[in-house]
């Protein structure tokens, strides 16, 4: 068997056991050392931030109250704590340590405070000469000092520091001409020039940010014209150059950013197309064209939406041409939406649209024609009226053209005038403010059924065979006494036999339908009210629709309408109250006349001739806030017992129930027996 | 003329310390404290403060904690001024939420301060 132990032990080298304790004790020397030093640098380290912390305790209040010292509202103690504080921070600035932890007060005071202890803060620090130790750190070639130093100048705003530090502004140390360009930026107005003329670096977004930050926060602060920066060797200031040209609103460098359109840097290229789009540039559509072949696709995105901004219809060409080009989807779809943008008809598809024919729409024109000139022909047959200071009887005929002539001849003796009627009647009983709008309707009454035959019979005539059968369809399903003349003139005119044959029917069909409606309809016949068909309209107004409902059945209403508004009466709304019982007093005074019974009986009955209603006094007094039933409304005539009443007032009164007061006279016995005295007989 | 008690919570010394100074020159009785396991104490052991300025970001407590418990805790409805650094709005909402009485935001304007803690103790 092999002894390995021998073998190890033959191989293994030969070391000294005296080398190995001497190696043991220098490792265990070094640990301890190691240990010890960092325990000791760690207590020196602790000790100097809790020494700097003590220090600053004790400054603090110094510095408050050096800060807050007013010479004018001080006591006598505060002046002489003052003076001795005075004495004590000469003392400490003597120490090098005591300036150092004074400076870093002041500076960390400084991110905090702001206002006029602000500026007082900054006096301090210059008044005890801090700026010098600060200055001093920039001559350092520790790069973190000298930029302590730099952020210690900055931050206490000594601006004589400001040489100083425009020689740190193309340092090669990133830290330092970063830290320098703030600082000049900050301490002098024209810092943002000296460096935008010298800097030789890359601007970053953030360091870009950062100034532009200062600059906002800088009181009155004018700023340079940014165009002379647009032709810089540093593409970064050219580029920071257009974004401060655009945060400022300087549109006087407008043939320079339209040069740097072309550009061969894309972001200066992007910059300056949203300089175009934001100054307006329209000289730079043309270049914006050419640039637009040529460029990336974020470019090429701009471009279009700036093009639709300036928004000339001239571009939508140029647009086309992208649309149709090989571009991709994201190019081709906002090019397409600038067309839409800029020519939104361009896009609109006509041809799901209805075809009108131009015979419908000439129909069309010629119905609006007629109703023109029916308008216009009832105005000025209403001046012609109230020129001759027609007859009622004149108006009569004008109103009922169709009435037989016997008829007319027999109203001639009634001698008030269409002028009585305004001013006494209407104008009292319905105060309506355009009086020609009131015979206006009148007269469209009557005329309406004369006025649509013609218009029909116009358009009938116009029609083909296939439209004229429709037409008649439609009579058919929906005609009524109005198309009777029609029916008849197409009888008579019409050459087809076809059409002839059904007009005949229909105007059969129509007649007999009419000759039922005038069996039914008996005078006498109480409407309820919701027969008329102004009662669903009604019942889902408000009030002002209400009324404006109440003056249409006013001007078209018929005794259909009577009960309706009598039952108006009873509504809870004053105003509504107060316009139906005008409405129902001009309703009945309509109803009135349309009865040729009552005219007659009053031709008979009434041969004298009465006077002008200007003649008669009377007063009408409607008390219609009390009013809840038709009967409250009562007007109280008093009439000149010696002159006679006129005709339309005595229908009034008939109406209403109103006796006149008849005078007490001794000859004038009435032998009329009462009610009573039958009802006791018969009992 | 009794002093008017205010609470001022703080962490930094510096400002505090400056800020109780400024106070104390015009006329209020000023108690520091600098965080809020301070503020707790302080309140539970004396009575209430007519007026507390408190920074919003303390150690143990934060300022939204404070008014939380002042109100809820103490039910109590004195003033509180909130002190926040700039870009924290978010902060200062929830800070109003909760029953803050007005805001100052870093830097302070020890001006400012003493014009806002008169305002709000004449409304009481």
């Amino acid at each position: 068997m092999i002894n390995t132990n021998n073998i190890y032990l033959n191989i293994a080298p030969n070391v000294g056991v005296d080398l190995l304790w001497w190696l043991t004790s220098l490792f265990a020397v070094i640990g301890i050392v190691y240990i010890l030093t960092t325990f000791y640098t760690k207590s020196s380290l602790m000790l100097g931030i809790k020494r700097k912390k003590i220090k600053k305790r004790e400054l603090g209040p110094i510095v408050s109250e050096f800060l807050f010292f007013d010479e004018n509202t001080a006591t006598l103690e505060d002046k002489n704590t003052y003076i001795s504080l005075k004495i004590q921070i000469r003392q400490l600035l003597k120490n090098k340590r005591d300036r150092k932890v004074l400076a870093e007060v002041l500076v960390e005071l400084s991110q905090d405070l702001s206002g006029e202890t602000l500026r007082s803060l900054h006096s301090l620090y210059k008044n005890l000469g801090l700026e010098k130790d600060a200055l001093i750190k920039l001559k350092s070639w520790k790069w973190y000092t000298i930029s302590q130093g730099i952020l210690e100048l900055t931050q206490m705003k000594v601006t004589d520091s400001y040489n100083q530090i425009t020689k740190f502004v193309n340092d090669r140390r990133g830290v330092i001409h970063k830290q320098s360009v703030i600082a000049i930026v900050s301490l002098k107005d024209e810092g943002i020039n000296y460096f935008l003329d010298t800097t030789q670096h890359k601007i970053s977004e953030w360091q870009q940010l950062k100034l532009l930050e200062i600059l906002q926060n800088k009181k009155d602060f004018n700023p340079p014209r940014f165009k002379n920066w647009l032709f810089s060797k540093n593409t970064d200031t050219v580029l920071f150059a257009l974004r401060l040209l655009k945060y400022y609103d300087q549109n006087d460098g407008n043939e320079a950013i339209i040069q740097l359109i072309r550009h061969k840097n894309s972001l200066i290229r992007l910059e300056a197309i949203q300089c175009v789009g934001e100054f307006f540039l329209v000289e730079a559509r043309e270049t914006l064209k050419n640039v637009f072949w040529v460029s990336n696709n974020d470019c090429k995105l701009l471009i279009i939406e700036v093009i639709e901004t300036l928004g000339f219809k001239e571009d939508v060409a140029f647009l086309k041409l992208i649309e149709d080009s090989k571009q991709v989807f994201a190019v081709k779809n906002k090019a397409y939406a600038a067309i839409n943008g800029l020519m939104p008809e361009n896009h609109l598809k006509l041809d799901g649209l209805e075809e009108i024919s131009s015979d419908y729409l000439d129909s069309l024109i010629n119905t609006k024609e007629l109703k023109e000139k029916e308008a216009s022909f009832l105005e000025e047959k209403i001046s012609e009226e109230k020129q001759n200071n027609n007859t009622i009887e004149e108006v009569e005929n004008i109103k009922t053209v169709k009435e037989p002539e016997d008829k007319k001849e027999e109203n001639i003796n009634l001698e008030f005038t269409i002028e009585d009627i305004e001013e006494d009647t209407v104008k009292e009983i319905a105060p309506i403010d355009d009086e020609k709008h009131i015979e206006f309707i009148k007269f469209l009454d009557s005329k309406n059924e004369e006025f649509s035959s013609e218009i029909y019979d116009e358009l009938y005539f116009k029609q083909d065979k296939d439209k004229k059968l429709e037409l008649l369809e439609k009579i058919e399903d929906t005609g009524t006494s109005y198309e009777i003349s029609l029916l008849e003139n197409i009888i008579k005119k019409e050459t087809n036999e076809q059409l002839k044959e059904k007009a005949e029917f229909i105007l059969n069909r129509i007649s007999k339908n009419q000759e039922d409606i005038i069996e039914e309809v008996d005078p006498k016949i109480i409407f309820l009210p919701e027969q008329t068909v102004f009662k669903n309209l009604y019942e889902n107004c408000d009030t002002e629709a209400k009324l404006i409902l109440l003056e249409e059945i006013s001007m078209l209403g018929d005794r259909k309408e009577l009960n309706f508004v009598i039952e108006e009466l009873k509504s809870s709304e004053h105003i509504i109250r107060q316009k139906a019982a005008k409405v129902k007093l001009i309703l009945e005074k309509r109803i009135e006349n349309e009865s040729i019974e009552e005219v007659e009986a009053i031709i008979e009955n009434d041969t004298l001739v009465l006077p002008k209603l200007e003649d008669v006094e009377f007063n009408i007094n409607m008390d219609l806030d009390s009013t809840t039933t038709d009967k409250a409304v009562e007007p109280v005539l008093e009439c000149d017992e010696n002159k006679l009443m006129p005709l339309e007032y005595c229908f009034l009164m008939e109406e209403l129930e109103i006796k006149p007061q008849k005078p007490f006279s001794l000859f004038n016995i009435d032998f009329e027996l009462s009610d009573e005295f039958y009802t006791d007989q018969y009992n | 003329m009794v002093k008017k008690r205010l609470l001022l919570a703080e962490d930094d010394e510096l400002l505090s310390s400056l800020l109780k100074f400024r106070l104390k020159k015009s006329g209020y009785d000023v108690d520091l404290v600098v965080n809020g396991k301070e503020v707790k104490e302080y309140l539970n052991a004396n009575n209430l403060p007519d007026i507390i300025v408190s920074d919003i970001m303390m150690p143990y407590m934060s300022g939204i904690e404070l008014i939380d418990y002042v109100r809820n805790q103490l039910n109590s409805k004195l003033p509180i001024i909130i002190i926040s650094s700039a870009g924290n709005e978010e902060n200062v909402l929830s800070a109003f939420e909760m029953g803050a009485n007005d805001f100052l935001s870093k830097p302070v304007s020890p001006s400012e301060l003493l014009i806002r803690v008169a305002r709000e103790l004449n409304k009481v």
